[in-house]
């Protein structure tokens, strides 16, 4: 083995279980055992060529050092497939990058969870679900490259449960959070691309709250649609109300994205259109908390300016994801974070 | 059946391995520091605590401080703030979270 290892006192997987239990490691489930056969064909497979010990990526708070080798154990533990190996260790490059504040991401007692979506080529090649029930459960590639990034954050970055990870009441997207782009239904092409990352494939990070569901099946209007969704993203609770420049991830189904593009929106259009509806009296955004981030512009409104949730429109990223009928889904940020779109390598 | 470690080494700020602080035996004439980490009642708490610990243990009271310009209770403390707490005190009393 090209690393510390530990002898388990037998091959029965609960031997697995009960080590990682007993240690405080895991995510409460079933894991799959990191032997060298399994990490070195991962590694193989997955990274071919690439030196398996350099450092991707240093992950806080316990500035763990995230190299191919311990992403590999990781996407071992998760049940990954080789060909997730790369989406892997793009997030975890993304999730290192200081705009992420990956500090705060683990250690608030916000729920926050990092939404991975996939973008590209990998989608098809890996096997990612993007149409129907793209965000769970059920597939493979999904639920193994949420919850391979979930089991790094909390071994690697140290995002344990009570010290790492202070989150009041946790979360479900905790445990796995990773969804494909629907580019094929898209109308307006895929959303890596428009973030300037033109790769064959790439992968994107959102640190955020779990999906917000937004159903509209009565009338296909685009401006009704479009007030269901501000209505969502216009909850008092969310951090995006006192820290301006939280973004938002607006999972459109292919059939509500549809119908706004028949109306000619496109997706500048669309957040533009929901930065105007999604607001709030100043006075009661004042009202509901006592220490405001806001950009200079919403400290100086007066109590009866209407404010947006977020300061600017291209905080609002519109994509597709999902398959038949009509729900889109919104996902506020944790608010002290910025998402990142980086190229899928090795 | 032999597996990995799941968690790898850590680094300190130079990239070597980090060493775990020698366990101080007593608090007697160390000097205390707060960090208030931005939170509401941080500072509240973390004072109580630290003038439990300089009437009871003998701690010296040191510097109370915030995170610096710019920080706030989702980001790190400036550096200079993180250096001025190693110049001045033994021991820091910091919150994480609420």
């Amino acid at each position: 083995m090209s690393g510390p290892s530990i002898e388990l006192p037998s091959d029965d997987p609960e031997a697995l279980y009960e080590l990682f239990e007993r240690h405080g490691w895991g995510d409460g489930l079933p894991l799959v055992a990191p032997t060298a056969a399994r990490v070195e064909a991962m590694l193989a497979e997955g990274a071919p060529g690439q030196d398996p010990d350099e450092v991707v990526a240093v992950l806080e708070p316990r500035r763990g050092l995230a190299t191919r080798r311990i992403i590999a154990v990781n996407a071992v533990l998760a049940g990954c497939r080789p060909a997730q190996l790369p989406v892997v260790l793009s997030a975890v490059r993304a999730l290192a990058r200081p705009e992420v504040n990956l500090r705060g991401v683990n250690a608030t007692t916000h729920p926050v969870a990092p939404l991975l979506i996939v973008h590209g080529a990998v989608v098809h090649g890996a096997g990612y679900r993007y149409a129907s029930g793209a965000l769970g459960p059920g597939n493979r590639a999904n639920a193994t490259t949420g919850r391979a990034v979930r089991l790094i954050l909390t071994h690697v970055a140290g995002a344990t449960v009570g010290d790492g990870d202070a989150s009041t009441q946790g979360g479900p997207a905790k445990y796995g959070f990773c969804v494909a782009e629907h580019e094929s239904a898209s109308p307006w092409g895929g959303f890596a691309a428009g973030r300037g990352v033109r790769a064959a494939s790439a992968v994107t990070v959102h640190c955020g709250e779990g999906p917000h569901n937004v159903h509209d099946m009565e009338h296909g209007d685009p401006q009704l649609i479009l007030d269901k969704l501000a209505s969502a993203m216009a909850t008092l609770g969310q951090n995006n109300a006192c820290i301006s420049q939280g973004e938002y991830v607006v999972l459109l189904c292919p059939e509500h994205a549809a119908a706004m593009a028949a109306a000619g929106l496109d997706r500048a259009t669309i957040a533009e259109r929901l930065w105007e509806r999604a607001r709030h009296p100043a006075a009661l955004l004042r009202r509901h908390f006592a220490t405001l981030a806001w950009a200079p512009w919403m400290m100086a409104a007066g109590d009866d300016d209407l404010l947006p949730m977020t300061e600017s429109p291209a905080n609002i990223l519109v994509l597709v994801v999902g398959g038949a009928g009509k729900h889109s889904s919104i996902v506020p940020s944790w608010g002290m974070t910025r998402s990142v779109t980086l190229a899928v390598e090795p | 059946m032999l597996i990995y470690e799941p968690c790898g080494s850590i680094a300190g700020e130079d990239g070597a391995p980090r060493r775990t602080p020698g366990i101080r035996p007593s608090l007697v004439g160390r000097r205390l520091g707060v960090l208030d980490n931005g939170k509401p009642n941080a500072g509240v708490v973390l004072g109580a605590i630290a003038q439990t610990l300089v009437g009871r243990h003998g701690a010296v009271a040191g510097l109370v401080t915030g995170k610096g310009p710019g920080a706030n209770a989702a980001t790190a403390a400036r550096p200079e703030v993180l250096a001025r707490l190693g110049d001045e005190v033994d021991v820091t009393l910091v919150g994480s979270a609420d």
